[in-house]
């Protein structure tokens, strides 16, 4: 399987709204009416995990905690556990260095203009899920929820072709 | 736990939450903002002087002036003396504040008033732009928050919120406002802002976030909320800014006002702490109305514990620091108090340390300002400590009134460590804190003085705070005049015990060192109106809260020889009557008449006096004793303390009235000198001395008894009254033979206290015409004696040795300064003195009276000689002469005639001042002359003057007097000689 910035025929991709959508559907169905409004949120880069202030401002006291939406920790853990797994991924694999290369000479393996491509095996896709399951885990999710989140994600990779 | 479809918010109100439900919160939130106004006042105190608002060296000058600022060094090196003391006077000091004091008071007024403005502005500004950043926002799409919609209405409707309900606001996706809070702006309805986390959460997370919030609308505290979270950044923005000019490096240094800025820095710092106490008493407050509302009231502790998905604890903070300052309390500790329902108490240490702190610190300037427009009393004038402590306990004892209640439904004793400790160091450090407005209090000069009095006033405050926590505990809050009358007696007790505490710490610092504790006496004689309005006003209290507790009347009356002759109370009563007037009869006759002076007599008194409270106090202590459920703090029947008071009241002042009669007996009768003894002396100061033991001994009685070793009685009742009237009997015998005078003074200290007293005033006497004799020519001799015989008729002033001029030039007539008193002849005798008084008696630098008695061989003219003169005086008003000492390098001089008289003889009498310019400012040495013209004799008196600036015309008219009275002596022994 390879994962591409361009998708065609052959290559696989990783629509993450698609997939927040996706889980959003089966850990929380009451949210997804919020679902669009969510996803605009996070395009602004306005959800809580993007950096934004999310305290009231002074002279009101509340209630003492933070409630967020399961759409917006899907994007939390999505996006997270690909920049976990598939940055560094993809990384390395465009520029071909093999492991012992990298630390030694950054500068003699410069990219190759146009290879955009990276190839996915079995165990990467592992690998996404369990990020996946343990961000999700971290940011409140039970076990069970997290495993939903990340099946989720690893099934809309398996489905490039999906039109939604 | 309420059926569904029963209106909430009945069984809400009805169920007891432990006494610090929302609508308990009121006193705390005036509290709190009186405080705020107390950090303004202090920010106004210090940007009047930081912003030069105050003209300083005026100030200065006059404290200079009146001597204040040397004898206060000297009094600090050398002790206190007389002279010192009346120095140091309120009122001196009052003298030369009063010209600042205007600008002074309008500023720290201003400065408070803007304060209070301040935090209810950016309330007010706080709450708009939350509504205005909600509305950029956009609420979330209605679509799918309907549901949630209609639920809050339910949910209002089940809090009685239906006439002006709460505003809902579900906050969109992304919003900043992750956080369900509630916002008000005044006359506007609150907003209840949700995340749409929570609106799409169901029940499980909407009912507990909306019941808590909804809490707070129900409380009406949600603008005063606000106000009190913006009170803390209010605070220090304030101080900032007052304190700000004293950051300039070309500016003054932070070491002159460092006192005031720590003041304002622990100010605010308690302000911050007391503020963030508050609110998370009001949230624990509306946890507690949110899980009575809820079907399911784990719902909110397994909210609070994390156990749903997507929610976050907000605001981190290390552990004391939350514990101090966090404005919102942990979920941890939420859902622990909810578990355990333990009560968050609203009259505990913090609430009590302010409300003693604040009262103090308040009571003061609001006195000074009101006492500035009818000029300074004095603060031994003004009950201002006895309002202070009337004050303290009118605000603590309904508190406390709520917390015995609350902990007494919880079948716990309310703990008492609390509020006196808070109490007792707000006191103590409110007294000796000093005062806004000014840099000294009376309580640092105490403590400065002698370091027992800090501690001293803190065991008194301390035991004073036990006995009206006890008093509260003993009220029965069902019925609305046990609270009331309870309140009253408590604040009559704080008052006289404050005012006389306070009283005896001041006159401990200016009387007798170092047993600071003799002057007991001293600080109770004489007992002001104020304290004996406070005195009679508690016992009348007292007995009508034990009438009230009692059984009715009716049956009582029905009852009451049965009662009388079963009741030990009476019998107790009797016997320690019995036992004080008979010791103090006795042991007087038995020592009096191996010392007569009056000082042992009156010292005699003083010991029956404490004799008799002795005995109050021993039938207060038996009662408490043996008042059912003293074991448990809570449990005691009402009004059991307030019993016991009133009976040891009665005790004491039975003692006092049968003694009294004794003496008035065998004394010879009755004189109208008995009425102030009757009233003062064995009235007044009995109670007063009652009152004293009750507060330091009754607590420390009670904490330490159930210490004591439990040993086995003597099994006879009849020896066990033997045993406690025997000890009884031993006690108040060493009382009278001087047990207790290493507290409270001996006769030799009493005789040192009337020396201390004020001075005779000097009598003043017409002018005698001089008889045929006075012109006469004198010899050496005689003038001498005319000379010294002035010396009597000025006390304090020493005689110092004259020290003659150099020559003067030959006169020129026509040149400035006019020749004074030279006519071209030589006297055939002449005597000169010079007396000088002290900086002390006639600040700053004293003064000095030259005194010059001449005979000449001729008969003198008296037109002649002082139409001459007058001519002199004519001819030079103004002139200068070189000075190097002077700035400009020139003194200046002014010459003018000062009428005196009239008088049966020819006189004349100048004022000359002569003016110096130094860098501090201006030095006006004035010089009152006055010449006697009788026959061969002239006499010439002049007394000088320093003063920084004009000398105001009072303090020149006593030294014009002493210069008459000198005269006047002198003529009279010219007639004699």
């Amino acid at each position: 399987m390879r994962l591409s910035d361009a998708p065609s025929a052959d290559t696989a991709t990783l629509p993450i709204e698609q997939a927040a959508r996706e889980a959003t559907r089966r850990l929380a169905p009451a949210e997804l009416a919020l679902f669009d409004d969510i996803t605009v949120a996070w395009r602004h880069g306005r959800l809580a995990y993007q950096g934004r202030p999310h305290r009231p401002v002074g002279g009101t006291v509340g209630f003492g905690l933070d409630f967020t939406l399961i759409g917006e920790l899907a994007y939390a853990v999505i996006c997270t556990a690909v920049g976990e797994v598939l940055g560094p991924l993809a990384n390395d694999r465009v520029r071909r260095r093999t492991w012992w290369r990298r630390r030694a000479r950054p500068e003699a393996a410069e990219p190759s203009v146009g290879r955009r491509e990276v190839t996915l095996r079995q165990s990467d896709v592992e690998l996404l899920w369990a990020a996946c399951r343990r961000h999700g885990v971290a940011l409140g999710l039970s076990e069970g929820q997290a495993e939903l989140l990340a099946d989720a994600v690893r099934d809309a990779i398996r489905r490039p072709r999906d039109p939604s | 736990m309420t059926a569904p479809g029963t209106p909430l918010h009945e069984t809400v109100v009805d169920r007891p939450v432990g006494g610090d439900g929302p609508s308990g919160l009121g006193r705390m939130y005036v509290l709190l903002f009186a405080l705020l106004a107390g950090v303004g006042l202090n920010a106004g105190w210090i940007a009047a002087m930081s912003y030069d608002l105050v003209n300083m060296t005026r100030i200065d000058t006059c404290l200079f002036n009146s001597g204040l600022s040397h004898i206060q060094g000297r009094w600090m090196r050398d002790g206190n003396t007389l002279e010192a003391f009346e120095a140091l006077s309120p009122a001196v000091f009052s003298g030369c504040m009063k010209s600042a004091t205007l600008p002074w008071t309008l500023t720290m007024l201003a400065a408070a008033v803007g304060t209070l403005a301040a935090a209810a502005l950016s309330m007010v500004i706080g709450g708009l732009w939350v509504r205005w950043r909600l509305r950029r926002e956009g609420p979330a799409r209605e679509e799918a928050v309907g549901e949630a919609r209609q639920r809050f209405g339910q949910l209002c409707a089940e809090h009685g919120l239906t006439g002006r309900p709460p505003e809902l606001w579900i906050s969109r996706p992304g919003s900043r406002f992750t956080e369900a809070f509630t916002t008000g702006v005044p006359l506007r309805r609150p907003l209840v802002v949700v995340p749409a986390g929570v609106a799409c959460g169901g029940a499980a997370r909407f009912d507990p976030v909306v019941h808590h919030e909804l809490a707070h609308v129900k409380a009406r505290d949600v603008a005063r909320a606000s106000a009190a979270w913006w009170s803390g950044w209010v605070s220090v923005t304030v101080t900032a800014v007052a304190i700000a000019p004293y950051f300039d490096p070309k500016g003054s240094s932070l070491t002159k006002p460092l006192l005031g800025l720590l003041i304002a820095g622990g100010l605010t710092l308690i302000l911050i702490i007391f503020r963030a106490h508050l609110l998370r008493i009001r949230e624990h407050a509306a946890d507690r109305l949110a899980a009575a509302c809820l079907h399911r009231p784990e719902q909110l502790t397994g909210l609070l514990s994390g156990q749903r998905p997507a929610v976050v604890a907000t605001g981190r903070m290390p552990g004391v620091a939350r514990l101090l300052f966090a404005c919102h309390p942990s979920p941890a500790r939420r859902v622990r108090l909810l578990s355990t329902d333990a009560t968050v108490d609203e009259g505990g240490f913090l609430s009590s340390l302010m409300t003693a702190l604040l009262v103090l610190l308040l009571v003061q300037p609001v006195n000074q300002v009101a006492l500035n427009s009818t000029g300074w009393l004095g603060n031994t004038e003004v009950p201002l400590y006895a309002l202070a402590g009337c004050l303290i306990a009118g605000l603590l004892v309904p508190m406390w009134v709520h917390r015995a209640t609350a902990a007494r439904q919880l079948g716990v004793p309310a703990s008492w460590h609390g509020p006196v400790l808070g109490v007792g160091l707000g006191v103590t450090a409110g007294f000796c804190l000093p005062f806004p407005g000014l840099t000294v209090s009376p309580g640092m000069m105490a403590l400065a003085t002698h370091w027992i009095t800090g501690p001293l006033i803190f065991a008194v405050v301390c035991g004073m705070t036990w006995l009206l926590v006890r008093l509260a505990q003993d009220v029965d809050t069902a019925g609305r005049w046990g609270m009331l009358l309870t309140t009253g007696a408590a604040a009559l007790v704080a008052g006289v015990t404050l005012s006389n505490a306070i009283k005896l710490v001041v006159n401990a610092a200016g009387g007798l060192r170092p047993a600071v504790l003799r002057v007991i006496p001293l600080s109770l004689d004489g007992l002001s109106d104020w304290d004996t309005v406070l005195i009679f006003g508690l016992i009348a209290l007292l007995a009508v809260m034990s009438a009230l507790a009692r059984p009715r009347p009716r049956r009582l009356s029905s009852e009451w020889w049965a009662k009388l002759r079963h009741d030990p109370v009476p019998r107790l009563m009797l016997a320690m009557i019995v036992i004080a007037v008979t010791t103090g009869t006795v042991v007087t006759a038995l020592r009096l008449p191996d010392d007569p002076s009056r000082a042992a007599e009156v010292h005699l008194v003083w010991q029956r006096i404490w004799v008799f409270a002795f005995a109050g106090w021993v039938v207060l202590l038996a009662l408490l004793y043996r008042a059912p459920g003293r074991r448990a703090g809570g449990s005691r029947p009402p009004g059991a303390l307030a019993r016991a008071l009133t009976t040891a009241a009665l005790t004491s002042l039975v003692s006092a009235f049968v003694q009294f009669g004794v003496e008035v007996a065998t004394g010879g009768g009755w004189r109208p000198a008995h009425h102030r003894w009757l009233a003062e002396e064995y009235v007044l100061t009995t109670l007063g001395f009652l009152l004293i033991l009750i507060v330091v001994l009754a607590p420390l009685a009670t904490l330490i008894h159930p210490l004591l070793p439990r040993r086995s009685l003597p099994a006879s009742r009849g020896r066990r009254h033997l045993i406690a009237a025997a000890v009884s009997v031993s006690v108040c015998v060493a009382v009278m033979l001087g047990a207790v005078d290493v507290f409270t003074g001996r006769p030799g200290d009493m005789n040192e206290v009337l020396r201390l007293g004020p001075s005779t005033p000097i009598p003043t006497e017409s002018a005698p015409a001089p008889g045929g004799n006075a012109g006469r020519q004198l010899s050496q001799d005689e003038a001498n004696t005319i000379a010294d015989a002035i010396g009597p008729v000025l006390p304090g002033w020493t005689r110092k040795p004259y020290e003659p001029t150099e020559p003067d030039a030959p006169a020129d007539p026509t040149a400035c300064p006019p020749t004074v008193g030279e006519d071209g002849l030589d006297p055939v005798a002449e005597a000169e003195v010079v007396y000088s008084a002290g900086a002390a008696k006639h600040p700053p630098n004293g003064a000095d009276i030259y005194i010059t008695v001449a005979s000449y061989p001729s008969v003198l003219d008296p037109e002649e000689e002082l139409a001459a003169q007058r001519a002199g005086i004519a001819r030079c008003p103004r002139w200068s002469t070189d000075n190097a000492d002077s700035v400009d390098g020139r003194s200046h001089w002014r010459l003018r005639e000062w009428p005196t008289g009239p008088f049966p003889f020819a006189t004349l009498g100048s004022r000359m001042a002569m003016t110096m310019r130094t860098n501090n400012g201006t030095i006006v040495t004035t010089g009152d002359s006055i010449i006697a013209i009788i026959g061969h004799n002239s006499i010439q008196l002049m007394v000088v003057y320093g003063h920084a600036g004009e000398p105001p015309e009072t303090r020149l008219k006593k030294l014009d007097d002493k210069l008459l009275a000198a005269l006047l002596t002198a003529v009279r022994k010219l007639d004699e000689t």
